[in-house]
C-alpha cells in the first residue's frame, strides 16, 4: 500500500520543488526576458481564437437553458445576471483555464519532453543554463500573466453572447439585459473570477513542465508525459475550483 | 619530467538507477594530455560516466574531482563554473532545435556570465569553429537541415568553442556510416592536436579507438598522419566497461593481447556484404 503511493507523493513533491525553484528564479539573474514574451504570444494570443469562442458560446448557451427555467418563475429577465455571474465566478475560469490546459500544458510537456529526450536539456545544463530558469520560469509567469486576462475576454464575450441569445430570441431588451448583469455582480465575484485562473495558471504550467522534464522512453514517452499533463492539469483545475469556490462562499455568506 | 595536472579523476564512484547500479565503484584519473577510449557495450555505462563527469548525474557515493577540485558539495550553479572549461558532444549531438547553427554554437559564449565576450567576437568565434569542422557555409541554417553526421560536427563546433581544457565524447560516431564516422573521428583527432585538449570518448566501435590511438593531425601538412610509436600516443589508454565496472583498462597492445571474450568481442574486425573489412 505504502509503496503504491510513494510514487504520486513523490510527484507532487517535484511539482512543489520545481515551483518553488521556478518562483525563485524570478528573482534570480539572467531574467529570460524574450522567452518570456515569446511564450505570452503562444499562450496569450495563440490562445485568443478558442477562448473567444468557447466563452461566446458557452454564454450563448447558459442564456437559453436558464430562460427557459427563469421563465416559470415569470423572472425571464433576470437572464442576464444569471448568465453574468455564472461565468465571470466559474464557467470563464474553468473553461478558459481547460481550454488553456488542452492548449499550453500539451504543448509545455511535449516540446519540453522531445528536449529531454533528444538531450537538449542535459546540453543545456552542460552549456551553462539553468533549464528551469530558462525554460519553466518564463512558460509559469506568462501563464500567470495571460490567464486572468484571457479569463476577462471570456467572461466578457460570453456575456455578449447571452445577450445576442437575449435580444434575438427571448425577447428582452439590451438594457435589461445589460442592467441585470451589471448589477448582479459584486466584487467578491470579480476577485474569484481572477483568483482562479491566476491558481489554475501555476496548476497548468507547472504540471506541463513537470511532465516534460521527467519525459523518460523516446517519442512514446513525449506522447505518454502529454497526455498526462493535459489530464492531470484539467483534473486538478476542477479540484482547484472547488476549494477556491468553497472560500469565496464561506467568506461571502 | 613535471607532473602533468590532475583534469579528472572518480574515487570509488557508484550510480544507480532504481538499485542498480549504472557505475559501480570506478575509481581513475586522467591527467591532461591524455586521451581515454571508453568501449562498452549499450547499457555499460557509458554515458553515465560522461555525465557523471559533467556533474548532470550526482553519484549515490564515492567523489568525482575535476582540476583536483572535489565536486560532492557543489549546486547546480556552482557547477556552471565548472562546465565552463569543459566541451561536451552528446550522443544525438544534443543541438537546439529551434536554434540556427550559429546560435547553437554560439550558445556556451552567450550564456557565459562570468566574461562574456562581445557580440562580434562571439561571431567570429562560432565562424571559426564551425570553419574548423568545415561547416562554415552552415551559420543561418536550421538543425533539421542538416544530416546526422553534419549535426554530429556542429556538436563538436560547440564542445570546442568554448577552448576547453577536458572534451568529452559521447558515442560520436554512433548510427553513422563507416565515411562519415571517419571524418568525425579524424576531426576529433584534429581537435585533440590543435587545441591540445585532454579527451575522453565513448563508444562501441573499436576503430574509433584504433584510428585515435595511432593517428594524428599534423598541423604544418594540414593532413592526418600515423603517429610516432617512439613515444606519440603514450597518453591514448583503453578502458572497456561492462555493467558499470571495468573489464579492461591498457593500452591498445594490451587491449589486443587480452583474452577476455567480453573485450575481444568489440575487436572482431566487421566486414560488409563483399567480404570487406569496414
Amino acid at each position: 500500500m505504502l509503496d503504491f503511493l510513494k510514487g504520486p507523493v513523490q510527484a507532487v513533491q517535484d511539482v512543489f520543488t520545481l515551483g518553488g525553484k521556478a518562483i525563485g528564479n524570478v528573482f534570480r539573474r539572467p531574467f529570460y526576458w524574450s522567452d518570456m514574451f515569446v511564450q505570452m504570444d503562444i499562450i496569450g494570443v495563440g490562445s485568443l481564437p478558442i477562448v473567444i469562442l468557447t466563452g461566446f458560446f458557452s454564454g450563448a448557451v447558459m442564456a437559453l437553458q436558464m430562460s427557459n427555467a427563469l421563465a416559470t418563475y415569470g423572472a425571464k429577465e433576470q437572464t442576464g445576471m444569471v448568465v453574468s455571474i455564472t461565468l465571470v465566478r466559474e464557467l470563464g475560469p474553468a473553461l478558459t483555464s481547460l481550454m488553456v490546459a488542452g492548449r499550453n500544458a500539451s504543448g509545455m510537456a511535449s516540446e519540453l519532453g522531445s528536449m529531454k529526450v533528444t538531450e537538449q536539456i542535459d546540453a543545456m545544463r552542460a552549456l551553462g543554463t539553468d533549464p528551469i530558469q530558462k525554460l519553466v520560469t518564463p512558460r509559469m509567469l506568462a501563464t500567470a500573466f495571460t490567464l486572468p486576462l484571457l479569463t476577462v475576454i471570456a467572461d466578457f464575450v460570453g456575456i455578449f453572447g447571452g445577450y445576442l441569445v437575449a435580444i434575438s430570441t427571448l425577447g428582452i431588451t439590451g438594457p435589461q439585459f445589460w442592467t441585470s448583469a451589471w448589477q448582479a455582480l459584486d466584487y467578491s465575484d470579480i476577485a474569484q473570477g481572477l483568483v482562479k485562473p491566476f491558481t489554475f495558471s501555476f496548476a497548468i504550467s507547472l504540471i506541463g513542465c513537470y511532465y516534460g522534464l521527467n519525459t523518460t522512453g523516446g517519442t512514446q514517452g513525449v506522447g505518454r508525459a502529454t497526455t498526462q499533463a493535459v489530464v492531470v492539469a484539467s483534473v486538478l483545475i476542477f479540484v482547484l475550483t472547488f476549494f477556491i469556490t468553497k472560500i469565496f462562499v464561506g467568506r461571502v455568506y | 619530467m613535471a607532473e602533468r595536472q590532475p583534469i579528472l579523476e572518480f574515487e570509488n564512484v557508484t550510480v544507480s538507477f532504481a538499485g542498480t547500479p549504472a557505475l559501480d565503484d570506478i575509481s581513475f584519473l586522467v591527467r591532461e594530455g591524455d586521451s581515454r577510449i571508453i568501449l562498452g557495450a549499450a547499457g555499460s555505462g557509458k554515458s553515465v560516466l560522461m555525465k557523471t563527469a559533467l556533474g548532470l548525474i550526482k553519484p549515490d557515493s564515492g567523489r568525482v574531482k575535476v582540476f583536483g577540485d572535489d565536486t560532492s558539495n557543489l549546486s547546480e550553479r556552482q557547477w556552471f563554473a565548472v562546465r565552463r572549461k569543459l566541451g561536451v558532444l552528446f550522443q544525438e549531438g544534443g543541438l537546439f532545435d529551434s536554434l540556427t547553427i550559429e546560435e547553437n554554437v554560439a550558445y556556451p559564449l552567450e550564456n557565459n556570465r562570468v566574461n562574456k565576450p562581445s557580440a562580434r567576437e562571439i561571431h567570429e568565434r562560432a565562424r571559426k569553429a564551425l570553419e574548423f569542422v568545415e561547416l562554415g557555409g552552415t551559420l543561418d541554417k536550421v538543425p533539421s537541415e542538416l544530416s546526422g553526421g553534419m549535426r554530429r560536427r556542429v556538436g563538436i563546433a560547440r564542445a570546442m568553442v568554448t577552448n576547453p581544457v577536458l572534451t568529452l565524447y559521447d558515442s560520436p560516431t554512433a548510427g553513422l556510416d563507416p565515411i562519415t564516422s571517419y571524418t568525425i573521428v579524424a576531426l576529433i583527432a584534429k581537435e585533440r592536436r590543435v587545441h591540445n585538449t585532454t579527451t575522453m570518448i565513448a563508444t562501441h566501435r573499436y576503430q574509433d579507438g584504433h584510428f585515435l590511438a595511432n593517428y594524428t593531425y599534423n598541423d604544418a601538412t594540414g593532413r592526418i598522419e600515423p603517429v610516432n610509436r617512439d613515444g606519440g600516443d603514450a597518453g591514448t589508454r583503453f578502458w572497456v566497461l561492462r555493467s558499470g565496472r571495468f573489464a579492461f583498462r591498457g593500452s591498445q597492445s594490451e587491449l589486443e593481447q587480452t583474452d577476455d571474450p567480453y573485450v575481444r568481442n568489440f575487436m572482431k574486425p566487421r566486414t560488409d556484404s563483399d567480404g570487406k573489412q569496414i
